[in-house]
């Protein structure tokens, strides 16, 4: 059971590197981040759940809620740059450029 | 708790009264009015006095506190009073010569734009110097001390338009700060070590405290007496002051301030008596700065210059009867020297007046006797006491301190016959320069004219008293005596012998004869000697060098104050500071080359992180 | 009494600020707002010196021992007094500005911050508020300074964060050393206690250096002047007036009772310190041709003052110090009020732009002297009794310093008096400029009566004013 769940959350997790990594797409990538995100919640979750620890899954819960504001917060990110008129791609924005 | 007379609370309460009423009310609505409420505070000033000089001279006494000024845990300073035959004798003079010359200040400085803020400072001063007299503690002698300098700067610098005038009154108040430096450091002391500078407590135990400790307080009230009353090394702030009103020169820079340095030795004289050699050292700075004091006031041109310098001689020679024990005969002169100094400077005020000019040189007078009859028989009183003719104040008080010149016999002797004949000669060659013939050099001030009554009379007041004042000598003694600590002994003023009255007169004769010589017999002398030897004018002028030595001193710590201020701090330590941000700027600029912009350059050095940060936790 | 009385005292300006921040009347809203706290600050006068919050036991703590503690004596009182009086001030002297509402309500934060710093008992709220100062002091004097703002406020917060990251750091150790010693977590700085040795030397060391930097001592001093010169009249008013304070307060409130034997072991060597600012910034003023510089480094050498007083930990010189907390504060306030009445109206401040000011404005020349006479120590002003008192502590313990003192005595004269010579009486300046310079006006001169009367007040009867401080204090002293 717990080799399973630690399977899907590694592949997860790999599968949302490997988005955030070769993909030049902004959204694509950010999904890849909420993959990676999930990934690490699930672990968090199966391994508090199995040690019956509560506050473990409060932060699973809390997470989760992260990765939701995260998202409106990135998406409307994405939305502005798109509305610049810009590509949504990551090389195109390079105003941190030091 | 101890009865404070109302005369006493008086001497605060009228002043102050008279203060805020002339700031608040006369000052804004009717400023030439502001001299009768400080007239009236003069008047119950000098009732007061007057009542405490029979109250001291009864025997009785009074040392109280008013309020606890300072606290601190179970200990304070108080604000108190001690009226004690010390501080009453001089606190009589003060307060009749002070109430005297504001009257003629009314006349004075008439008309003139500042007259209110004449009449509050002067009489804020004339406050302060009476709360010195009767201060019964070194914290609180300390507060007047200050206060009197600082009404004098803004006194001295009073026509500010004037450049001389702002830079004597700096000059005035940064000397003074440097002697105060003297009393604060001695008050500081004694507070450091007994917490109390009651003046009852010191004088109770004056002779246990280490001589060491002792003498560095005796050399420190030295030093702040030098500043104040104007001895040898510190006396240059003097002459220059006179470049504030006539009235202040003659109640501040001559009758009352100025002795307040005198004062204090007198005050502190239990502490400093027990010192061997330190009566003999104010003894030696007295006399040195009589005799240099006489020999440059002789060689002025300035009328009030050189009275200045007759000031600085004389209050030399009081420092020099201190000093050769007679503490009588050194607050009996100070008594006397406060009128006929007085009457001399209001004299030199009316002249000044009458040109419309704020001081006269001997070039722009000569020949004034007829035209100024009451003003020349003032002056010619004054300079007879000051020269010390038989019968007038100056004379008792003079002789008293060639007495115990005598006494001691020796250099002390020299120089007391020395300042006798100088005194004589200075003041005769003024008085001869003034008030008899012309001389082709001289022009005098066209016409002249007898100064109004509101300024004659103080004079001819001023005048009576410099005549009389001196023959009050008997009482003066026995007033000194009450509240002077018994251990150390005020001396009896005896009169003096025949021997030394005799010799003093002649001293006095030849100076006066040698003036009478020099300025009548050839009336151009003094104009000719200038003129063929410029350079020896310039060195008198110069004090014989010594005026530069403060310049140099000033120079050198303003160039000091620039480089530490300007080089040190600013151009070498603040631009060190200032400059670290550019390298912090340089090595942010090099480090911010990694940083593209790119996000996926930076996803790889997260990247880069995490592996990093993994194989760290894996191989630990 | 209970904490919420003292959080009223820093809660009413803050909710002072955020209303002048949402309203346009933002002048009266924080007229009303400062006038209340300092109103409301001498009701506290009563249970502040009966003790009232000064109770032995901790509340609970948050972790770490970290808790809500605020406590109120005489010296907490007398600086918040002192900080919400200038607060009124500086409202006031700023009337006719066209600033925008920040500017207000910068000022109440500032206050309520201010007051934070002084009331805190718990060492993490009072470094909280520490820092909290900062912020509306920067945004005063990089907003509404003059010409070299930003450079200045950025001076500013870097000189003292660099210190802040110190007295964290210093009071971090100090907790952790104290669990390790006694096992119990405490921030209380009452309950607090140092540890000896080379450890307790450092733990000093950085904190006295976050307190050094605000005071400011004299190798990281060089932010002030820029910082004054650059800031509105009434930001040099509190930063002068107030925040220079609380280095001082620091050494008092933190740095003597926690470390009661060591900083008795150093005080010569912080006596030096003390020494050389006072010489040091006398020596700076003296070359200074710029007014509001001049003031500074006078400000420099006059918490010099302070700082001998403080470190002798006698009677005398503890009162002293902290008394010539309250009076510089009050005395070198008039005087930067002053300049900025003058800079109002002839836009310079050189020494050599102004001369024969007397002639204008008579009243400016008025109470500038009188403030400089305060400032040099004149006895019968307030100067002279917190100078004196602690240069009898300095006589008490360590003589030989008290000829430094006594200098700086000496030399404040000789800075202060050719300044105001040279603007008031002088007529060598600029008389284009000179002739513009119109007299104070009812509302400045008003604030000024107020200003110079409490340094007569203070000057003459400073016992009072002893009595309220003389509680805490004369606990700290060394037997």
């Amino acid at each position: 059971m717990s080799a399973v769940v630690w399977a899907v959350s590694g592949m997860l997790f790999l599968l949302g590197l490997a988005a955030v990594v070769l993909r030049r797409q902004l959204l694509a990538m950010f999904l890849g981040l909420e993959l990676m995100v999930v990934a690490a919640a699930l672990a968090l979750g199966h391994e508090a759940g199995r040690a019956g620890l509560a506050e473990g899954l409060v932060a699973v819960l809390l997470v989760l809620a992260v990765a939701a504001a995260e998202a409106v917060v990135g998406l409307t990110l994405v939305l502005r740059v798109h509305w610049s008129g810009r590509p949504t791609e990551a090389d195109a924005l390079r105003e941190l450029r030091g | 708790m101890i009865h404070i007379p109302s005369a006493v609370i008086l001497l605060f309460a009228a002043p102050l009264a008279a203060l805020a009423v002339g700031f608040f009310v006369t000052r804004p609505y009717k400023p030439e009015w502001t001299h009768i409420p400080v007239l009236l505070s003069c008047a119950v000033v000098c009732a007061c006095a007057a009542y405490l000089a029979a109250f001291v001279y009864s025997g009785r006494g009074l040392d109280g506190t008013l309020f606890r000024w300072m606290v601190a845990g179970d200990w304070d300073v108080p604000f108190g009073v001690r009226i004690d035959g010390i501080g009453v004798s001089v606190l009589a003079m003060v307060s009749l010569v002070g109430a005297l010359i504001h009257l003629y200040a009314v006349g004075y400085m008439k008309g003139d734009p500042g007259f209110a803020r004449f009449f509050l400072l002067f009489h804020l001063f004339y406050l302060s110097m009476i709360g010195l007299l009767i201060s019964n503690n070194y914290v609180q002698l300390y507060l007047f001390w200050e206060l009197v300098g600082v009404c004098s700067y803004f006194l001295i610098g009073f026509w500010m338009h004037k450049p001389a005038a702002r830079r004597a009154a700096l000059q005035a108040f940064l000397t003074l700060r440097v002697a105060d430096l003297g009393l604060m450091l001695a008050v500081l002391i004694l507070m450091g070590l007994y917490r109390n500078t009651r003046f009852a407590a010191l004088y109770a135990v004056a002779g246990g405290i280490p001589t060491g400790v002792l003498a560095l307080l005796g050399v420190l009230f030295v030093w702040a007496a030098a500043g104040k009353s104007a001895l040898f090394p510190l006396y240059f702030w003097l002459p220059d002051a006179m470049e504030g009103p006539s009235p202040v020169s003659a109640l501040m820079h001559a009758a009352t301030m100025v002795t307040a340095g005198i004062f204090l030795l007198v005050r502190s004289w239990p502490l400093i008596c027990v010192v061997p050699g330190l009566p003999e050292f104010i003894a030696v700075v007295g006399a040195v700065t009589a005799i240099l004091a006489a020999v440059l006031a002789s060689t002025q041109t300035d009328l009030k210059r050189i009275l200045a310098y007759s000031t600085v001689s004389h209050l030399g020679l009081m420092a020099f009867g201190l000093g050769l024990g007679q503490v009588t005969a050194g607050v009996f002169h100070l008594v006397t020297h406060g009128f006929f100094k007085a009457v001399l400077f209001l004299c030199a005020g009316i002249l000044a007046h009458a040109a419309g000019k704020s001081t006269v040189s001997v070039s722009e007078v000569g020949g004034l006797r007829r035209k100024m009859p009451l003003t020349f028989l003032c002056f010619l009183v004054a300079a007879l006491s000051l020269g010390g003719f038989p019968l007038t104040a100056g004379f008792y008080s003079k002789d008293a301190i060639l007495d115990a010149a005598f006494a001691h016999g020796g250099w002390a002797a020299a120089a007391g016959l020395a300042i006798a004949a100088g005194s004589a000669f200075y003041i005769s060659r003024m008085l001869f320069l003034t008030f008899f013939g012309s001389r082709p050099e001289q022009k005098p001030i066209e016409h002249p004219h007898e100064a109004p009554p509101v300024m004659i009379v103080p004079v001819l007041f001023l005048s009576a008293g410099a005549v009389s004042v001196g023959w009050l000598g008997r009482g003066l003694a026995r007033m000194l005596g009450s509240g002077w600590p018994k251990s150390v002994p005020a001396p009896a003023l005896e009169g003096p012998t025949s021997v030394v009255s005799s010799a003093g007169l002649a001293a006095a004769a030849l100076g006066a004869a040698g003036a009478y010589w020099l300025t009548m017999l050839r009336p151009s002398w003094d104009w000719q000697w200038r003129r063929r030897r410029p350079g020896l004018e310039a060195l008198f002028f110069d004090d014989l060098g010594w005026r530069r030595v403060p310049v140099a001193c000033v120079t050198a710590a303003v160039w000091f104050a620039d480089k530490v201020g300007r080089v040190l701090d600013r151009d070498c330590w603040d631009a060190a500071i200032e400059g670290s941000t550019g390298v912090c700027r340089r090595v942010s600029e090099a480090g911010s080359r990694l940083a593209t912009g790119s996000l996926s350059d930076s996803l790889w050095w997260v990247m880069i992180g995490a592996a990093a940060l993994l194989a760290w936790a894996a191989l630990r | 009494m209970s904490q919420g009385w003292l959080t009223l005292f820093w809660v009413l300006p803050a909710v002072g600020g955020l209303i002048a921040l949402i309203n346009r009347q933002g002048r009266w809203t924080s007229l009303v707002f400062s006038l209340a706290t300092a109103l409301y600050g001498l009701l506290l006068l009563g249970p502040a010196s009966s003790g009232a919050w000064h109770v032995p036991v901790s509340s609970s703590s948050l972790a770490f021992g970290i808790s809500y503690l605020l406590d109120c004596d005489g010296l907490s009182l007398s600086l918040c007094w002192l900080t919400a009086f200038l607060t009124v001030v500086c409202v006031i002297a700023s009337w006719n500005k066209d600033f925008s509402r920040g500017y207000w309500a910068a000022f109440l934060f500032l206050e309520s911050a201010l007051i934070g710093v002084f009331l805190a008992r718990d060492l993490f709220l009072f470094f909280v508020f520490w820092e909290a100062v900062l912020i509306p002091m920067f945004f005063i004097i990089g907003l509404w300074g003059m010409e070299g703002r930003r450079h200045a406020a950025m001076k500013f917060f870097l000189f003292t964060f660099f210190g802040s990251i110190f007295l964290l750091l210093g009071s971090i150790a100090l907790v952790t050393r104290h669990h390790a010693a006694t096992g119990v977590w405490t921030w209380d700085m009452v309950a607090l206690k140092g540890p000896s040795g080379t450890a307790g030397i450092l733990i000093f060391a950085a904190m006295a250096l976050g307190f050094a930097v605000k005071i400011p001592l004299v190798p990281l001093h060089t932010w002030l002047p820029d910082a004054h010169t650059e800031a509105p009249a009434a930001g040099s008013v509190m930063l002068a007036g107030v925040l220079l304070k609380m280095g001082v307060y620091g050494f008092l409130r933190v740095l003597w009772p926690v470390f009661p034997q060591l900083s008795l072991e150093l005080m010569p060597w912080l006596m030096l310190l003390a020494g050389v600012n006072v010489v040091y910034g006398a020596l700076c003023a003296m070359a200074q041709k710029d007014l509001k510089r001049l003031i500074a480094y006078s400000s420099v050498a006059h918490l010099g003052f302070c700082l001998l007083g403080v470190v002798s930990r006698t009677p005398e010189g503890l009162l002293g110090g902290s008394l010539q907390l309250l009076n510089h504060g009050i005395t070198t306030g008039a005087l930067f009020l002053l300049v900025g009445f003058l800079y109002d109206r002839g836009h310079r401040r050189g020494l050599g732009d102004y001369g024969a000011l007397y002639k204008r404005a008579p009243w400016l020349t008025f109470f500038f002297g009188f403030a400089t006479m305060a400032s040099v120590g004149l006895p019968g002003l307030n100067g002279f009794v917190g100078e004196f008192m602690s240069l009898i502590g300095v006589a008490r313990v360590l003589p030989r310093f008290v000829f430094v003192g006594v200098l700086g005595v000496m030399m404040s004269a000789a800075y202060a008096l050719p300044a105001y010579q040279s603007v008031f009486w002088d007529a060598e300046g600029k008389a284009s400029v000179s002739a513009i310079v119109t007299d104070l006006d009812r509302r400045e001169a008003g604030l000024l009566w107020v200003l110079c009367g409490a340094m007569l007040a203070i000057g003459l009867y400073p016992a009072p004013l002893l009595r309220v401080l003389e509680p805490f204090l004369l606990g700290l002293v060394s037997r």
